[in-house]
């Protein structure tokens, strides 16, 4: 399994276990750096730094792929992803994101 | 005698220097470099690695993510959660400095002031850890 298809992976299991969650996904082949936008940023922590089970991720990643990079951000990040190479919404994702909109 | 933690300093405040002028592109630049020479720093006096250490196992790799897997498998050793913002801080930062320096997009005052509360952040967790 190479990088790209752990990232991918482990995309697939956070939107199964967090089914109002999005992820979208971006490879920087010059920094060779992983970039993972999660939404909504309710899913990070109160300090919108870091979600339940990263430390085990990150933590398998830099011991896997010692020569990589990753982050996991949110909307509040200010950045911007241009080349996306796969996204995955949960199955409730739109639902809720819905809801939002509707409560707001 | 390392002059590192000088560069590091002189980095931080050249950060300060430039983001009051309005320059945030560059502001961002600063910020970063204050964190790895610190980094670097931090390698050669506490871990006692020598320049050629550092070029022969960044070798064939980025040199970046190389410095920042080394510490966290370094924060590692005493807490994982210290592990885990630490990456995480100098990621982003990383991403920062990538769009500031390289990417054709406009750099806001509001992303050069976030820089420099992630870099105080970073420089924190290093200082602690390595009471420097």
């Amino acid at each position: 399994m190479n990088a790209s298809e752990f990232i991918i992976r482990t995309i697939e299991n956070l939107t199964e276990e967090n089914p109002y969650i999005k992820c979208v996904y971006e490879y920087d082949n010059f920094d060779l750096t992983h970039y993972v936008k999660i939404t909504p940023k309710e899913f990070f922590d109160i300090n919108g730094e870091l979600f339940t089970g990263e430390e085990g991720i990150l933590k398998e990643f830099v011991s896997r792929f010692p020569k990589e990079g990753l982050l996991f951000f949110s909307e509040d990040d200010e950045i911007e992803l241009d080349n996306p190479i796969y996204k995955r919404e949960g199955i409730y994702y739109q639902k809720a994101l819905n809801s939002h909109k509707n409560v707001s | 005698m390392f002059v590192l933690k000088i560069k590091s300093e002189e980095s931080y405040k050249a950060g300060e220097i430039l983001q009051n002028n309005s320059l945030f592109a560059s502001s961002i630049h600063a910020y970063y470099y204050s964190c790895l020479q610190l980094m670097l720093y931090i390698l050669m006096k506490i871990f006692g690695k020598t320049q050629e250490d550092i070029d022969e196992e960044s070798k064939n790799k980025s040199f970046h993510n190389w410095i920042i897997n080394i510490f966290h498998s370094e924060f590692l050793k005493n807490d994982g959660l210290r592990a885990t913002r630490f990456y995480t801080k100098i990621q982003k930062l990383k991403k920062y400095r990538i769009d500031a320096d390289y990417k054709n997009v406009e750099i806001s005052e509001s992303k050069s002031i976030t820089a420099c509360n992630i870099t105080n952040e970073i420089l924190k967790l290093l200082q602690e850890d390595y009471l420097i």
